[in-house]
């Protein structure tokens, strides 16, 4: 007799949290070396007017680590297929996303499969290619060669490395105590995990799909991110058919967390609009 | 009405939206030219034969049934039309009834024509499957089904799925190619297939609730899944979807069916491809990177091969090549070494049988670089094909470096024979001088007429002559340990004897201000198999370190059994020395055993070489043991080794007191020539022969013993080897090569301590080899052998058995008691003569002078004792020893 194989339930498989109330639904998505936590400020802000969704991907956070395979989660695709099947399970449309980092291209790529599920998605941080194209004259913030030695760096000895990622990420080194809870999400990942999302991140490009987006979109960009130069975020601008980019007053790749309350109140100006 | 006539437009812009094609089985595509001219015959044979023209309609109605599915608005709309077109026309009621009897009938051939259609559509694919396993590759094979399949099937969307993992699978193809937004999925997409192991059809797939988003994004309506499973290995589906709604005929689920089987075998072929893919990417990856050349070659003829490498090293382009261009490389290389004849005569071996395994086939070449290739083959079987596998490995810098160490060897070799003979040279040389001196600043040292001046010269002379001494048979001791030269040669020895002998030494030699303890602790082993000398070298170092550190106090040596920690039954035993000396500092205690350290103030340090402990501890390590040490600075030290010492029980040849002294042999006087350039060498043979009735006669070097030897024809020759004008060596040779003295027995003497000389000595023909100092019992020995004489014995004496315990308990009185003693003698003037005889090793000198003591008065045997066991012994050097301490103490 064959073993069934029965996927974990989505709740558990990707810890999906529901709470606040409202008729409209926001998705916060999180991004590479955080979780859900991360978006604890804009939850307290927005739980009293809006249903809220929370989940971790698979590999980060509390999300069932059973659940994760190197092969499955080798490209963003597999995110969005997740990100759908929640929507499917919780039975949203219409709902609005906001994704950090890589989560902005995990929703444009749910987006494009079954847009009927988003009413808009809030990018923050987000980056179709991280490695600059030479041929193109693409800007993307790296050199394959400095990522090779980030890859280096992260294979032999992660820890190490995640002492010296976070502070550059976070920014803001006037507030270490930031990058000190980075630092913590970031070590609470598995290591090979870690790795080998990194390279997935790193590696993708779906500058492709950007002109395909239908669903309207606003591309949140602060200053000095050091996974995504300002000049990104006037690319997604450029080719998403339906974008509006926002420059916000904020440091580094992780606003939400060092600049809570720009990010919030540009989110709700995205939501009266 | 309303909903049949929606259904019927829906079918229609079905229809319009997903024509089938002429090919698809509901299009009867074998049948429909048949029906189709069975139809014109038909209606051609009705015109002619003047039919009714309402009955023309029949062979048309008949087509139209049969060739299109039978939709139920069109069945009923014609049922309907028909009856008002027969209301109208008011025609003949049986022309009705033959119209209604076709329009029955239709559907039935229909349905067994589409029966038919169908499974020869089956018969189609699966032919084509098998077909399209081998001439194909796999991916195209599944391609061509998977299109084939989507057509009979009429669906918008076919997938074939391989799962990769749990949570994995991959589209291996996708038609249309944007059916799954990413080639990877969830395997959840096929799950219940693969479970319930046959194909599921959804028909309303949006509301079954493991549904998959992807599909539900693009708009899906029904889905079928066909489970590609093989054992436990491979997993993986055909999921066909439709945009629309639809039911699942038994026909084609059927079709769908049977045509399983065949796709499974198809994506294990691919999945076998696929690995064969893999592992051909491997052994390429790897026959590229090695360093060595391969070629493969099948006897045949038919196919050869070679790597990179190779192909560099034959010339040739790599990859596939004729067996025939390889063989001709291969040739033209090896015809192209220097070393050919071994080649050659190698080649001969290798190849007289077949099935050969050739190891190491070396080919040197000089030019256009040194290079050595070391060629291997092994035959190999492809498919009962036989064929060689050759690797070409360039040994040039392994063989170089070879030729490189095998000289450094040799030079190492010859340079370390050369320090040999160099230490064998310097033992001679420096000892015989030295001996000299010794002996001559004692002599002197006797005149009374003599400074002070004078006799502090003379005394600082001898202090560092004997210094002089001792270092350099300690250097030479611990050279020999280091260049492991150094062996022991163990014996069965009495162990009583052995202790006594020590303890009577050391009773002797204690200071007034010292108690000398000896605390044997039973049971002690009475007879013990070990090397004698090198362990009463380590106990004499020990006891005259203790002696010499400890101003005041005692001195305790303890021997005592200790626990095998082994449990091997081995008699193991300790031997502790105690003092109540200086003591070491803890810091010191880590460099006492290195070379020139010693403990305790500065003028301490004038005595000793420096080197004692440093041997102790080497020769404790090579009996298998480690010296240990605990101190207390001011209070004093403890040494102690444990050493397995075996009993020996099986005594019965041993006896417990020395053999008796020989006198004489039985038969004829045997002549012997001893020939040393050193008088005092001469001497001391001579007086050891002489007592016993040889008849002796002296020679100075080689070239005199050779002049000698053909005068007084001797029995035995007594042969120095180092010596001036003609050495001992070649005197040798020269006596083996002539005639009269060829036989003669020859045994070398030599002051050299090293192994080299021996067997030198012994390949130029000698018969025996004496070390220096000769001791008598070896010479004895050496000449009863090769003479063959019966030696005879001086009556023993009946004296009490001194080795008994009880009595070795002994402590500290005896020195003063002793020094009491000899002052009331003319101890001086008669150890001054003892002495003499002790530096002339004039050994039979002293026992004679020994007995004269005794006999002259009683008391004398506090002294003779000791000094009579050790001659007996012929420890030249100790007797010397213990008689200067005597001196010394006066």
């Amino acid at each position: 007799m064959q073993q069934l194989y029965m996927p974990s339930s989505i709740a558990k498989r990707n810890n999906v949290e529901v709470l606040g109330q409202g008729k409209q639904t926001i998705i916060f998505a999180h991004g590479f070396g955080s979780d859900q936590t991360a978006w604890r400020h804009q939850v307290e802000a927005f739980q009293s007017n809006y249903r809220i969704v929370l989940f971790d991907h698979v590999g980060a956070g509390k999300s069932d680590m059973a659940a994760y395979s190197p092969r499955r989660y080798s490209s963003l695709y597999s995110y969005a297929e997740d990100l759908l099947e929640l929507c499917a399970e919780l039975k949203l449309s219409q709902a609005i996303l906001v994704g950090h980092s890589v989560s902005g291209m995990v929703s444009l790529l749910a987006a494009l499969i079954d847009p009927s599920r988003f009413s808009q998605l809030i990018f923050v941080g987000a980056s179709p290619r991280y490695v600059n194209d030479a041929e193109t004259g693409y800007i993307g913030g790296f050199e394959q060669s400095d990522l090779d030695a980030l890859y280096g760096a992260m294979s032999s000895n992660y820890y190490a490395w995640v002492s010296g990622f976070a502070p550059i990420a976070m920014g803001n080194p006037e507030r270490p105590e930031l990058a000190t809870e980075f630092a913590n999400t970031l070590s609470a990942i598995r290591p090979d995990i870690a790795q080998a999302v990194a390279r997935v991140i790193f590696q993708s490009d779906h500058r492709a799909e950007l002109p395909r987006l239908k669903v309207p979109t606003v591309i949140l960009q602060s200053n000095n991110d050091v996974a995504v130069p300002l000049v990104v975020g006037d690319y997604l601008a450029k080719h998403i058919p339906n974008a509006r980019l926002i420059n916000i007053n904020a440091q580094g790749h992780l606003p939400h967390i060092s600049a809570p309350r720009v990010v919030t109140q540009t989110i709700s100006e995205c939501l009266a609009a | 009405m309303f909903s049949r006539l929606n259904l019927l437009r829906d079918r229609l812009l079905h229809r319009k939206a997903n024509p089938l094609s002429p090919c698809h089985p509901e299009r009867l595509p074998s049948f429909a030219p048949l029906v189709l001219g069975f139809t014109g015959i038909l209606l051609t044979l009705e015109m002619l034969g003047g039919c009714p023209p309402q009955l023309w309609v029949a062979p048309v109605l008949f087509a139209w049934f049969t060739l299109y599915p039978p939709g139920k608005g069109i069945a009923l709309m014609s049922g309907v039309g028909g009856t008002g077109w027969l209301v109208a026309w008011n025609g003949d009621l049986r022309h009705f009834l033959t119209l209604l009897l076709v329009g029955l009938i239709s559907p039935l051939v229909r349905r067994n024509l589409l029966e038919r259609e169908w499974q020869s559509a089956t018969q189609t694919m699966l032919a084509s499957l098998t077909q399209n396993e081998t001439t194909a590759s796999p991916e195209q094979a599944i391609a061509y089904t998977l299109t084939t399949l989507k057509t009979f099937a009429s669906a918008d969307g076919a997938i074939v799925l391989r799962q990769l993992d749990e949570v994995t699978a991959e589209a291996l193809i996708s038609l249309p190619e944007n059916a799954l937004p990413d080639r990877l999925t969830t395997p959840a997409l096929f799950a219940e297939a693969i479970v319930e192991n046959r194909c599921i059809y959804y028909p309303d797939y949006p509301v079954i609730p493991t549904a998959a988003a992807v599909l539900l994004a693009k708009g899906v309506q029904s889905v079928a899944v066909l489970p590609l499973s093989q054992e436990e290995q491979v997993r993986g589906a055909i999921v066909l979807f439709w945009y629309t709604s639809i039911q699942f005929s038994p026909l084609l689920q059927q079709f769908l069916e049977s045509l399983l089987k065949g796709m499974g075998n198809l994506l294990r072929f691919q999945e076998i491809t696929l690995r064969l893919d893999q592992l051909q990417a491997r052994l390429r990856a790897i026959l590229e990177t090695i360093p060595q050349g391969v070629v493969f070659v099948d006897e045949s003829g038919e196919e050869g091969w070679l790597n990179h490498v190779a192909a560099t090293q034959l010339g040739l382009p790599e990859g596939a090549a004729e067996p025939i261009a390889i063989a001709q490389a291969m040739t033209a290389l090896r015809l192209k070494a220097d070393n050919q004849e071994d080649i050659t005569r190698q080649a001969a071996q290798f190849f007289t049988q077949p099935q050969v395994e050739i190891r190491d086939w070396q080919w040197f070449y000089r030019q256009p670089q040194r290079q050595v290739l070391s060629l291997s083959s092994t035959p190999i079987y492809l498919r009962h094909l036989p064929g060689r596998l050759w690797v070409i490995d360039d040994i040039t810098e392994r063989w170089e470096a070879d030729v490189a160490m095998q000289q450094a060897k040799e030079m190492a070799e010859s340079a370390n024979r050369a320090k040999s003979e160099f230490l064998a040279n310097m033992s001679h040389e420096l000892r015989t001088p030295l001996n000299g001196i010794l002996g001559y600043t004692q002599i002197l040292k006797k005149s009374t007429n003599l400074t002070e001046q004078q006799r502090n010269g003379l005394e600082i002379i001898h202090q560092s002559g004997e210094h002089l001494l001792t270092l350099i048979n300690d250097v030479l001791d611990l050279s020999k340990i280091e260049a492991r030269k150094m062996e022991l040669h163990p014996h069965d020895f009495h162990f009583f004897a052995f202790l006594e002998n020590l303890v009577q030494m050391f009773k002797v030699r204690a200071r007034q201000e010292i108690t000398f303890v000896y605390e044997p602790i039973a049971p002690l082993p009475k007879f013990v198999w070990a090397d004698e000398k090198r362990l009463r070298q380590v106990l004499l170092n020990l006891l005259s370190n203790a002696i010499k550190f400890t101003e005041q106090g005692r001195v305790i040596f303890r021997v005592k059994p200790v626990e095998d920690d082994l449990q091997l039954d081995l008699a193991k035993l300790r031997f502790e020395v105690e003092d109540t000396g200086v003591g070491i500092s803890p810091e010191q205690l880590d460099t006492i055993f290195l070379p020139f350290q010693q403990a305790g103030e500065k003028q301490r340090q004038t005595e000793g070489t420096g080197l004692g402990l440093t041997i102790t501890r080497q020769l404790v390590q090579l009996m298998g043991s480690e010296i240990q040490v605990v101190s207390q600075p001011g209070k004093g030290s403890t040494f102690w080794f444990d050493v397995v010492l075996p009993e020996i029980t099986n005594h019965g040849g041993m006896t417990v007191s020395r053999p008796p002294l020989i006198v004489g042999y039985e038969g004829q006087r045997c002549k012997v020539l001893v020939v040393d350039n050193q008088w005092e060498n001469r001497a001391v043979l001579l007086g050891l022969l002489q007592p016993l009735g040889f008849e002796t006669l002296e020679a100075v070097d080689g070239q005199d013993g050779l002049n000698k030897a053909d005068e007084f024809m001797p029995d035995a020759i007594l042969m120095d080897l180092v010596m001036p004008v003609m050495d001992g060596f070649e005197a040798i040779r020269r006596l083996r090569s002539s005639p009269t003295l060829k036989d003669v027995v020859i045994i070398a003497v030599s002051a050299s301590t090293l192994d080299f000389d021996q067997e030198t000595s012994r390949r130029a023909g000698c018969n025996g080899f004496l070390p220096k100092p000769v001791h008598e019992a070896e010479l004895l020995e050496h000449l009863q052998t090769y003479l063959d004489l019966a030696w005879i014995y001086q009556q023993p004496e009946e004296k009490p058995q001194r080795w008994e315990t009880g009595e070795v308990m002994t402590t500290a009185k005896t020195p003063i008691a002793f020094s009491d003693t000899l002052a009331l003698l003319p101890a001086r003037s008669e150890l001054d003569i003892l002495l003499d005889l002790a530096m002339q090793g004039d050994l039979q000198g002293i026992m004679d002078h020994i007995d004269h003591l005794e006999q002259f008065d009683e008391r004398w045997l506090s002294l003779t004792r000791p000094l009579a066991q050790l001659v007996r012994g012929f420890e030249e050097q100790q007797v010397l020893e213990l008689i200067r301490q005597y001196r010394d103490r006066l």
